[in-house]
């Protein structure tokens, strides 16, 4: 194991470790959440609802070409898709979309705080760097990717059932047939998305702790966070899903 | 009251220091020289826990904190407290609020109560202009003069300056050097100071430390320094590029 490795390890367990612990909550910290709430959630709605839109869009495009190809007849298409983008697609991209948008904000400020040794000063304040700077992007996290799925599975229901009219002349209630729909890929949205949201800024957080080197080391811990976090929602939505398909 | 032994560090495969070994005497100024790179920052950071040592143990007041856990670093970093080598504002933060952070942590005060202390405190140092500034208004001097305020404010006894003067103007440096001198004379605060500047070692050093290669080249007053014959520190001293010295 290289010593990178080992910093990383290691400092990954001091935040989880931190992050378990217990702390009071002041008016300091509430602000900090609430930042934080603003950053992963408001700031990342736009751009999740817009390319969940243009996903919708496409899968309902492509399928329905497709369908009309083999069976003839794209009005299966809309009910087919939407399970799968409840339990896959939104949740999936969601978390893609923080992890790139939230998880490189985060290894970006607190990397640069690392080599400004502005990290350090906060610990000679004996204020924890974990509390100050990942925990509050922690929760929020928690919190909002499965409310951005939540947006996002919605944007592109829109947009596909938009799309099956305009372009296949589907009409919108043949399209929302929630028949195939079942809670368990509710469940499995909401495993998947909170899981997300807990990954994201851990891995991004640990990114930004464990930078060295200057400028050129806050890039490469940019780069790694998108990067280790991107691969870690790809990696939890095949466990979570498989798992959850064993139930089925 | 400090004292390192033997110690160790690496980062990767870069063997910064080397088995150093150093007593730091109560009340006096002792600087740490050496070229960029040669670990100053790294040692001193070992007294308040920034760094832990890969082996070998740094001793507070006789006891070895090497393996000490964060939380019990917190009352010591009240007693020892540590100026760092950047201007290490917090950037979010106003001046007030920058001083106050410490403060409330330390003492566990409300914030209020911490801003109160803090801004009373500011009008003693006579800063109280810049209270209510953010710190990317204010140039690096200044920056620095209040993170040296803002380590002060805890009343500690024992500082760790790294590199004080280093992009002051030279009266701002003058008045850094005699406030390191005052702190030690009239407090009894130990003071360990990273400098390169030749000035303040000759001008207010106890005690001088000159760390090459990972160990300890050199150790004593000033004055020993001035008169050294080995190549490595006379080309310290004089600044000249060629010479034995590996950079
Ligand atoms: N956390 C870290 N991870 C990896 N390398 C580090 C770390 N901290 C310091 N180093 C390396 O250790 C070496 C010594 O660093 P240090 O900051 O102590 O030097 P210095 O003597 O203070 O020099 P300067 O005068 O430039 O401040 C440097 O090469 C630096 O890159
Ligand atoms: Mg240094």
């Amino acid at each position: 194991m290289s010593a990178q490795t080992r910093v990383f390890l290691g400092n990954m367990a001091f935040v989880i470790k931190k992050m378990m612990g217990r702390k009071k909550t002041d008016r300091a910290s509430r602000l900090r959440f609430w930042s934080a709430l603003n950053d992963v959630g408001i700031n990342s709605v736009f751009f999740i609802v817009i390319t969940l839109g243009f996903v919708g869009t496409i899968m309902m495009l492509h399928g329905g070409y497709q369908a009309a190809r083999i069976i003839g007849d794209s009005n299966l298409v809309g009910p087919q898709i939407l399970p799968l983008m409840i339990r896959q697609l939104g949740p999936t991209l969601a978390g893609l979309m923080v992890a790139t948008r939230v998880g490189t904000g985060m290894a970006a400020r607190i990397g640069s705080m690392v080599v400004t040794e502005q990290v350090d000063a906060l610990r000679l304040s004996n204020a924890c760097p974990v509390n100050y700077l990942i925990t509050p992007s922690w929760h929020a996290a928690l919190v909002m990717v499965p409310i951005l799925s939540i947006f996002g599975i919605t944007a592109a229901f829109f947009s596909g059932m938009l799309t099956a009219y305009v372009v296949f002349e589907t009409a919108p209630g043949v399209y929302a047939d929630w028949s195939f729909v079942s809670g368990l890929d509710a469940v499995e949205a909401l495993i998947k998305s909170i899981s997300f949201g807990a990954v994201i800024p851990l891995i991004a957080g640990t990114c930004g702790l464990s930078t060295h080197g200057g400028s050129a080391g806050v890039g490469r811990a940019t780069t790694n966070a998108v990067v280790l976090s991107s691969l870690a929602v790809i990696i939890l939505d095949f466990f979570i899903g498989a798992l959850i398909l064993g139930l089925r | 009251m400090i004292e390192f032994k033997n110690v160790s560090k690496a980062f990767g495969d870069r063997q910064i220091l080397k088995g150093v070994s150093l007593t730091v005497d109560a009340g006096k100024v002792l600087f740490v020289i050496g070229k960029s790179g040669a670990g100053k920052s790294v040692l001193t950071k070992h007294v308040v826990g920034l760094v832990r040592p890969d082996s070998g143990a740094v001793l507070f007041d006789g006891v070895d904190v090497s393996s000490w856990t964060e939380e019990q670093f917190y009352p010591l970093r009240k007693r020892c407290t540590m100026v760092l080598q950047h201007s290490t504002l917090f950037d979010s933060m106003t001046i007030v609020e920058n001083v106050a952070l410490p403060i409330r942590k330390h003492r566990q005060l409300g914030w209020n109560a911490a801003l109160e202390t803090a801004t009373s405190y500011l009008n003693d140092v006579g800063m109280a202009e810049y209270a209510k500034r953010m710190p990317d208004t204010l140039g690096d001097g200044l920056r620095k003069r209040i993170a040296i305020a803002r380590a002060l404010a805890l009343q500690p006894q024992c500082v760790i300056f790294d590199e004080p003067t280093t992009g002051l103007d030279p009266q701002s440096a003058i008045q850094v050097d005699g406030l390191i001198r005052s702190l030690a004379d009239r407090f009894s605060v130990t003071c360990i100071v990273v400098s390169h500047d030749l000035r303040s070692i000759f001008s207010i050093a106890d005690r001088v430390v000159m760390l090459y290669q990972g160990q300890v080249l050199l150790d004593g007053p000033a004055d020993v320094f001035r008169r050294s014959e080995h190549p490595v520190v006379k080309q310290f001293m004089s600044g000249v590029p060629d010479g034995p010295m590996e950079l």
